[in-house]
């Protein structure tokens, strides 16, 4: 048998993607669902977006910030996939009921915070996704989404807003 | 909120997991495993042969627009005219179509997939009778060298600015922070397609589409409707002529999507035809309703702009 070398540089990216992959997929998989609304469309989206990543990670610096920059990719693929929705004029959606199963007590009212951020416009959707869901600080938030910081801070306040008054007092408290 | 929400999320999407099995097919994409090999043989030529012959039979097509499907065709061709715009810069455009008084019909061309404080807006007025008059919201850019020049420090981006942003993503998303950064209060808001908002908001059911803010079932073409294959046989003549694409480029073409839904007493049936391909490094997504019954187009959509 033939065995063909691989150059190790080839082998470090896809080893590089494979991590990438290990640590953020899940992450990137629901917030990919809850602009989508739609597994399978989150599934290709993500997957879409790593190969985006493998293409690009030469541009990936050391000290670069990798959720962001992956979270970056992964919110402009979404979008592109609701662009062409809107082309479509076709919404495929499918509620949070018909995922698989969930391993959680399922009287939890998880559905109501999560319908509530999926119900939000897009702008306030992912600045709440970015800082509350991903957990980043709102100088990286508006960094991802090429705002200014002041723009992240009243989409925020303004998604807040729209959360705490739908939400009244489900699981909401600052 | 922060923690709840993430509790939440991943309490509740638990099941959704990215596993190895994804990871794994990902890592066959981009070591090419999972691409066709192509041989240049006889089975080559013969497949080119093909191409040229199915080319001949999409070319034959005779194709009809609704008046506001002939109004879009035509404000595209007056964009094109005057400001030298491609069928690629225009995706990242989508039309507002306005019928005014008597046969009058104002096309306005919203920037979307690039920022619009960049980008602008593009307006077409076309008057039966008279030439159509296209407009663009940076006609009075103060710097025109820069303008024509194509670089992306222009704080107006014409064509070539938008052609250079679709193929190189990196040089624009660091255009993009710069101009951010230069003029904050430009940037403010983004702006969006506004989604069609379903009157009573519940889930879609099998079968079943959301179009222009209505549910609708999925039906089977009737023997008065076009079958799927005419359907998508116009369509893809349609999309070659709109946007100027080339027979190999239809050809390499992927269906995403062939939607049909049945006439009801106050609409007609209707085709939803959709394509994704990539020319010259920049991802198109077609698509193309049609009047089932007829095969009259109703509308031509392009959008672009997203490969990152």
């Amino acid at each position: 048998m033939d065995f063909v070398a691989v150059p190790d540089r080839v082998l470090d990216k896809e080893m590089e993607l494979e991590r990438l992959m290990a640590h953020h997929g899940s992450a990137m998989l629901r917030m990919c669902y809850v602009y989508l609304k739609d597994v399978a469309l989150a599934e290709d989206a993500v997957q879409d977006s790593f190969l985006k990543a493998y293409k690009k990670l030469h541009t990936l610096k050391e000290d670069s910030n990798e959720q962001a920059w992956l979270m970056r990719i992964a919110i402009n693929t979404c979008k592109d996939y609701l662009r062409t929705a809107w082309l479509k004029r076709v919404d495929r959606r499918t509620g949070i009921d018909t995922l698989p199963e969930a391993s959680h007590d399922p009287d939890m009212p998880d559905a109501t915070v999560i319908n509530a951020v999926m119900a939000l416009p897009n702008k306030y959707k992912d600045v709440v996704m970015l800082r509350y869901y991903q957990g980043m600080k709102v100088a990286d938030v508006a960094k991802t989404l090429g705002i200014t910081a002041d723009a992240a801070k009243t989409r925020l306040r303004r998604a807040n807003d729209t959360l705490r008054q739908k939400l009244e007092r489900w699981y909401y408290d600052e | 909120m922060n923690d709840q929400l993430k509790q939440a999320m991943d309490r509740h999407f638990s099941a959704l997991v990215w596993d190895d099995k994804r990871s794994q097919r990902v890592l066959r994409q981009v070591r090419g495993e999972t691409k066709v090999k192509k041989k240049v043989s006889f089975s080559l030529v013969m497949a080119m042969t093909l191409i040229l012959v199915a080319g001949m039979a999409v070319a034959a097509v005779t194709l009809s627009r609704s008046p506001m499907a002939d109004a879009v065709t035509q404000a595209r061709k007056a964009l094109e005219d005057k400001y030298g715009l491609t069928p690629a810069a225009m995706g990242i455009f989508y039309p507002s179509e306005t019928k005014e008084e008597g046969d009058a019909w104002t096309i306005t061309f919203i920037g979307n997939g690039m920022p619009q404080a960049l980008v602008g807006n593009y307006t077409v007025v076309l008057k039966k009778g008279a030439d159509p008059v296209a407009s663009w919201s940076f006609d009075d850019a103060a710097d025109k060298a820069l303008l024509d020049s194509g670089s992306l420090e222009s704080p107006a981006w014409g064509v070539k600015q938008i052609q250079k942003g679709l193929v190189d993503i990196e040089a624009k998303h660091e255009a993009i922070d710069k101009h951010i950064k230069a003029n904050p209060d430009l940037f403010q808001y983004e702006n969006e397609i506004p989604l069609p908002i379903p009157k009573d908001n519940r889930e879609t059911k099998e079968g079943e589409y959301f179009y222009r803010g209505e549910y609708w079932q999925a039906g089977t073409p009737g023997p008065d409707d076009l079958p799927q294959d005419k359907a998508i046989e116009i369509a893809k003549a349609a999309m070659v002529e709109e946007f100027k694409l080339s027979q190999a480029d239809m050809d390499r073409a992927e269906l995403t999507d062939a939607f049909f839904r049945a006439a009801t007493p106050d609409r007609v049936a209707l085709w939803s035809i959709h394509y994704y391909v990539v020319v010259d490094k920049v991802e198109l997504g077609l698509g193309v309703l049609l009047d089932a019954k007829t095969g009259e187009i109703l509308s031509i959509g392009l959008t672009t702009g997203g490969n990152g």
